[in-house]
């Protein structure tokens, strides 16, 4: 905040005018998106128009006009379309934000490390398990996720007198699934935050003990209020104990996806810090600290890493599309089959993220649905890309003065 | 000096180039060796060895390896060898036209924008930033699920085409013009090149190993969605792929011997088809580990700074 209010005052035309920039040329490249999935469907998924909707050039403009007022048309089973995404929108950011920082935050750090300390074959097995996990086939990583999570789970659960029946479990259950994912993901998320801003301010105030473990004791934390409520251990049954009850394999929980996500994920995160830290490692500052005996620790954390931190946000939002697939794999994947068990007991249907819904509008040719989906996500991932472009604008000012040379 | 080929000179004798590309040679020796293999050796078996309909009726499925099924069967009593060298064809063809796509498009649209500016880089920017919006496994899945006719070539160019003129250009063409700025260029330039020779050898060769992590990127995204796709499609277990590979071993019950007796969990789980799912699962891994390793030593080739001290 300090950082952005110096770059502020000190530059604020420059700042503010690259700000305008962007944000202009966002709303063009959504424009253009929202046209080209338009005629893209319009084309290449044949369904009956309804006859009252004119030509094709008249449906366009007629959609276009309902895009600048928020109105994304009906879905065909007579819903506004934007309800329907308003409703699936929660479970996608709290997964997407969730599993996203807590890969980012074990994939940065094992980056830091293995470029640092380890030598070159450590190097290259980490490398390879990290590779091998982020190209492993998503329904295939559930798939062993499950398998081989059930039994101890199963085992731990009976040795501490908790009921393994599925049934059982979900008559007890007072909450719906969806209810479980937003409140848990939201826990989740605010005490990362509050971890991450806490960590700041002990790193600021010298306390390196506490800074090295708000991360880690904030979660356990979360792990030990949530279980002693109970919903943790919900959590966790959703998935697991309806597996190791019924044959159905695939059926599963949000937190089944998160920790998915997370193990696809992190590779990613690893390799780009991997790379970015091996470029500073031989830099002269870097022997400068060392040779005034600064920790190693203190070297790699405090005077490597926000210097590699540059290339990494870099290239961090052109990986985003590939992340962006295996989540969407993932989270549709565990929910197939989610619920078989429905009936009878008090297991709500888990109403899943924005890609569920996407799968069963392609399925169900909802075309409004689709497009409405789509150009969610396009707002999305502009909205990222936003924030990452002015964070990067604030940290590098030859960004934002580049084009008046 | 003609600087493209002692690029790709360079690029073809880096050890990492190489292991992939041999890699890249045994999976697709793997691919030849299924229609050769059902025209010699399996043809005398009759449809023993067929990928899709092939049934060995004298073993209770899935079985392990033997020498009559090297890799073994599946749950459907399919030899698994067939099935995986049956599908690898399609697998690679989607991974490597994605690939060239996208390197072909990224590296001309790229080096063009930052050469020429003006509206033509406006222009490419601004189709670049929209494509980034839509991400191509998600444009490949609202095309091709549930449309057979839709096939791996229309697939891999699909991705190719939404990714190489999308987030790849962009990749691209943010290095192409900071190498514009570079002295060579403007020696290029007084020594007489025109716009053409400067994009084909000053410009590209250098942006190549960036081009290159974008076609990695590529490959293995449209071979992870249309696996999905296939997987998602795999009702219809005749048709073979390595997505309905792993979703035939994963999700469908074996055909058990009669006199089996009754469906349980205990004999389900003994009885996972793990050939199947390994076979699948590392010919996806391979696929992708020889394309990292290309990538990656191509880097390494052209920008030495990178390779690992």
């Amino acid at each position: 905040v300090s950082i952005f209010l110096a770059v502020t005052r000190e530059n604020r035309h420059s700042f503010w005018s690259f700000v305008i920039k962007r944000l202009s040329a966002s709303l063009i490249a959504l424009w253009l998106l929202s046209t080209v999935v338009f005629f893209l469907i319009e084309v290449l998924i044949p369904y009956d128009h309804p006859a009252a909707e004119g030509t094709t050039t008249g449906r366009y403009l007629a959609y276009m006009g309902g895009l600048i007022t928020g109105d994304l048309g009906r879905s065909y089973t007579g819903e506004p379309v934007i309800d329907v995404i308003i409703r699936a929108l929660p479970t996608t950011l709290l997964i997407f934000g969730t599993g996203g920082i807590l890969a980012y935050l074990l994939g940065s750090w094992l980056g830091r490390l293995s470029a640092w300390s380890l030598g070159k074959l450590g190097r290259g097995l980490s490398s390879t398990a990290a590779l091998a996990l982020y190209t492993m086939f998503p329904p295939l990583l559930v798939f062993l996720l499950a398998h081989f999570g059930r039994e101890p789970l199963v085992a731990g659960r009976e040795a501490v007198g908790l009921p393994v029946d599925s049934l059982q479990v979900f008559r007890r259950v007072p909450y719906s699934e969806t209810d479980l994912v937003n409140f848990g993901g939201l826990a989740l998320l605010v005490t990362l935050v509050i971890a991450l801003l806490l960590r700041a301010m002990a790193r600021r105030m010298g306390w390196r003990m506490v800074g090295s473990f708000a991360v880690p004791a904030s979660l356990a934390g979360l792990v030990l209020a949530i279980v002693h409520v109970g919903i943790g251990d919900l959590a966790l049954d959703v998935f697991f104990l309806r597996s190791a009850n019924e044959v159905e394999i695939g059926a599963g929980s949000p937190v089944l996806v998160v920790i998915a996500f997370l193990l696809l994920a992190f590779g990613e995160v690893m390799f780009i810090w991997q790379a970015g830290m091996v470029d500073e490692r031989t830099e002269d500052y870097v022997l400068t600290a060392r040779a005034k005996a600064v920790p190693e620790r203190e070297v790699r954390d405090h005077h490597a890493a926000p210097n590699a931190w540059l290339p990494v946000l870099a290239r961090s939002f052109s990986s985003l599309p590939i992340l962006l697939t295996g989540l969407i794999i993932i989270e549709y994947q565990v929910q197939i089959g989610s619920c078989a068990l429905a009936e009878g007991a008090s297991c709500v249907y888990w109403s899943g993220g924005l890609s569920t819904m996407l799968f069963t509008a392609v399925r169900d040719v909802d075309v409004p649905l689709i497009l409405g989906v789509l150009i969610t996500m396009g707002v999305l991932i502009a909205i990222l890309r936003l924030v990452a472009e002015i964070a990067h604008a604030i940290l590098d000012p030859r960004i934002r003065l580049g084009d008046r040379r | 000096m003609n600087g493209a080929s002692a690029s790709v000179g360079r690029i073809l004798g880096d050890p990492k180039v190489r292991a992939g590309l041999v890699l890249l040679v045994f999976l697709t020796g793997l691919a030849i060796s299924h229609p050769v293999l059902r025209d010699t050796v399996w043809a005398e078996e009759g449809l023993l060895y067929h990928p899709e309909t092939g049934h060995d009726s004298e073993l209770v499925h899935p079985s392990g390896w033997s020498a009559q099924h090297w890799l073994g069967t599946d749950p459907l009593g399919r030899d698994v060898f067939s099935t995986l060298t049956f599908s690898l064809r399609p697998a690679l063809v989607v991974a490597v036209l994605a690939a060239a796509a996208v390197g072909v498009l990224s590296l001309l649209a790229g080096s063009m924008a930052a050469y020429f500016r003006g509206l033509l880089d406006q222009t490419i920017t601004s189709l670049a930033d929209a494509l980034t919006l839509l991400p191509p496994a998600i444009a490949l899945l609202v095309v091709g699920l549930d449309r057979p006719a839709f096939g791996v070539v229309d697939a891999g160019l699909l991705f190719g085409v939404s990714y190489g003129l999308g987030p790849a250009t962009l990749v691209v063409r943010s290095r192409a013009r900071s190498l514009m700025v570079k002295p060579f260029i403007d020696c290029s330039r007084v020594a007489g090149s025109g716009a053409r020779r400067i994009i084909s050898f000053d410009l590209i060769p250098h942006l190549l190993p960036y081009a290159g992590v974008q076609m990695m990127a590529a490959g293995i995204g449209a071979l992870t969605t249309v696996a999905f796709i296939q997987y998602l499609g795999a009702t219809d277990a005749a048709r073979m792929s390595l997505g309905s590979m792993i979703y035939t071993a994963i999700d469908v019950q074996p055909v058990l011997p009669p006199g089996f007796g009754t469906f349980n969990l205990g004999d389900y789980s003994a009885r996972i088809a793990w050939n199947a799912i390994a076979s699948a699962g590392l010919a996806m891994t391979l696929i992708a580990v020889a394309f990292y390793l290309i990538a990656t030593g191509t880097r390494d080739a052209v920008v030495p700074e990178t390779r690992s001290r």
